[in-house]
């Protein structure tokens, strides 16, 4: 997949990089299994810091998303399902989504719509990479 | 000769600039003199107006430089101020030559300001993780490199053995060239993968080719570099003298081989992207203009690579915006000036000061001239002759010119030999000392004979 780095944004590289590795898998760009590139590799090849690279790395394995093996470098983790303290998580981080949403003045049923169609899609290029492999 | 070997590197560069340059009119994966623009702008009159002087500008420049170029002919008679006005001249073709590129690159960069004209994500940087995980396997093995390594290694081994210095000379030029080549192929190998589109599979094709077209070109020129080394070896070492031409044929093909190879696979590449691109609908563009000050240095300091591919012409380019790069972009700058100074000093002293032979009462004969000075005794003298002409030789460590030969050369019939002397100002002594001669002159032949006459009757 192609990851975008954007020096002019106000969020930091490291988490520029764990967010599109995340809708990358989200979005089934990277399958279960799949390898990404060492933490040197992508460093050298985004100009950044290795330690900014190491840190979304850590970050994703922290998470759950990737297993970094000495070795092989880093793959996508090949069962990822809502374990441990997942629920929470996206509890919180909606709870801030929904307050800016509602904040702005957007009522719930188009919030739910857009929710679903974001999934709709996201989650019908999951179903049709899975089928190809 | 020396204006043709002068002239033939000229030649060279000039039509490498020129056509790197005048080719820059054109929009060239969306970058138009520099700049990055849509294809709409083309059709602007102001852009068409400035592709039209452009092509103008470079007509009148070629013709100056070139006429600028006749003194070097004419100075052939004093080479050192021949060289002296050469550096002068290359250095203002250089400056003609990139002179209306700079302005058209600031009348673009103003267009593009005013009509908003701007292409793709600004400040920016995309990897494909597929591309940067699979890189180092797109090359071909460094471990090719052995052939090369063998080639210019064997003969460094055989001179020992065999006493021959400059058939170790031969071995180290082509060892050297191929540790040149050796790491522009690792640097390759390590350069930033490049992300053309959204599409991996795209992505990958492109940077294998590339990757792997390039390093195979690396290694090629290092192998044809060391044998033609040895190719030079033979030719300096045969029995049957080399003519001019051979020379000149020779010279030629070593430069413009390489340079021909590398056009080749540029384009090559550059022929498959276009063709793989066009049919793609997911091509990603990055306006990295602000990067790219006048159009050719590059300077970024949120990208820490050093080597960056150029936007105008063939090859790398430096990041000043590093460091490392910008130490090497100085660098380079100052030891090219020290070397072109110290050249032309050196020409310079060579052309107003001649060796002075001395005799002493203790019979010691003493050759004065700055880094080759020698002494001898008289009682070492073998043979004293005079004589009307020097054998062909070449030159071990020492200058040569059209006029004067000073320093240690290697000639056929004597071997080791010093010289030191006027080429156009016979007789010369010629002084037989135990494996080695000694060859002097002054430029007054009168003078040489009457300095002859001293010496023959210093050893009766």
């Amino acid at each position: 997949m192609v990851i975008t780095v954007n020096f002019d944004s106000d969020q930091p590289i490291y988490e520029q990089l764990r967010n599109q590795i995340v809708i990358g898998i989200g979005t089934g760009e990277l399958a279960s299994g799949d390898k990404l590139p060492t933490v040197r590799q992508l460093a050298d090849d985004l100009g950044v810091n290795a330690m900014t690279v190491n840190k979304a790395y850590m970050l994703l394995k922290n998470e759950g998303y990737i297993i970094i093996d000495r070795r092989h470098g880093a793959k996508i983790r090949p069962h990822l399902n809502g374990e441990g303290n997942y629920r929470a998580e996206l509890e919180e981080d909606l709870k801030l989504v929904i307050s800016e949403a509602s904040i702005r003045g957007m009522n719930q049923d188009e919030f739910l719509a857009i929710c679903k169609k974001l999934f709709g899609t996201i989650a019908f290029n999951r179903d049709s990479s899975a089928l190809q492999e | 000769m020396l204006t043709i070997i002068l002239l033939i590197p000229s030649l060279i560069m000039f039509l490498t600039l020129l056509l790197t340059y005048f080719g820059q009119r054109k929009l060239n994966n969306g970058i138009l003199f520099g700049v990055t623009v849509p294809k709409t702008a083309l059709d602007h009159p102001q852009i068409k107006a400035l592709q039209e002087s452009y092509k103008k500008s470079y007509l009148i420049y070629s013709a100056i430089i070139w006429a600028l170029f006749i003194p070097v002919i004419f100075l052939v008679k004093m080479e050192a101020f021949q060289m002296i006005y050469f550096f002068v001249w290359l250095g203002a073709m250089i400056f003609m030559l990139t002179k209306p590129f700079r302005a058209a690159f600031r009348a673009t960069m103003r267009l593009k300001r005013e009509q908003d004209w701007f292409v793709g994500e600004k400040r920016v940087l995309h990897v494909d993780t597929k591309v940067t995980q699979m890189k180092k396997a797109m090359s071909i093995s460094i471990y090719w490199f052995a052939i090369p390594l063998i080639i210019s290694i064997v003969p460094i081994i055989a001179s020992v053995s065999l006493d021959d210095s400059l058939l170790r000379y031969a071995g180290l030029a082509a060892l050297i060239m191929t540790l040149v080549m050796l790491g522009i192929s690792k640097a390759f190998q390590h350069s930033k993968a490049k992300v053309y589109s959204k599409n991996s599979d795209i992505n990958l094709a492109l940077n294998r080719t590339s990757r792997k077209y390039w390093s195979i070109l690396w290694l090629c020129l290092a192998i044809f570099e060391s044998i033609n080394a040895l190719i030079a070896y033979l030719m300096l070492t045969s029995e049957s003298t080399i003519t001019l031409a051979a020379w000149i044929g020779d010279i030629t093909i070593v430069s413009l081989l390489p340079l021909a190879g590398i056009l080749y696979v540029h384009n090559k590449v550059k022929s498959i992207e276009t063709m793989l691109l066009e049919s793609d609908g997911e091509v990603i563009y990055t306006d990295d203009d602000e990067y790219w000050a006048n159009g050719f240095t590059y300077h970024n300091p949120n990208d820490k690579s050093i080597m960056v591919p150029k936007r105008v012409g063939i090859g790398t380019t430096l990041n000043t915006g590093t460091s490392a790069g910008k130490s090497m972009f100085f660098g380079t700058i100052v030891l090219t000036a020290v070397l072109i100074i110290g050249v032309c000093f050196m020409l310079v002293r060579s052309e107003y000061t001649s060796p002075e032979l001395t005799l002493n009462d203790e019979g010691v004969i003493a050759i004065d001239y700055p880094k080759y000075r020698f002494s001898f005794n008289v009682d070492e003298i073998e043979e004293l002759t005079l004589v009307d002409s020097v054998p062909s030789g070449f030159k071990s460590n020492g200058e040569a010119t059209s006029k004067y030969a000073r320093g240690n050369f290697k000639l056929s019939e004597m071997g080791k030999s010093k010289l030191y002397i006027f080429k156009k100002s016979p007789p010369y002594i010629v002084f037989k000392l135990q494996d080695l001669y000694v060859i002097y002159n002054d430029k007054e032949p009168g003078l040489t004979k009457q300095l002859f006459d001293e010496i023959s009757a210093l050893r009766d």
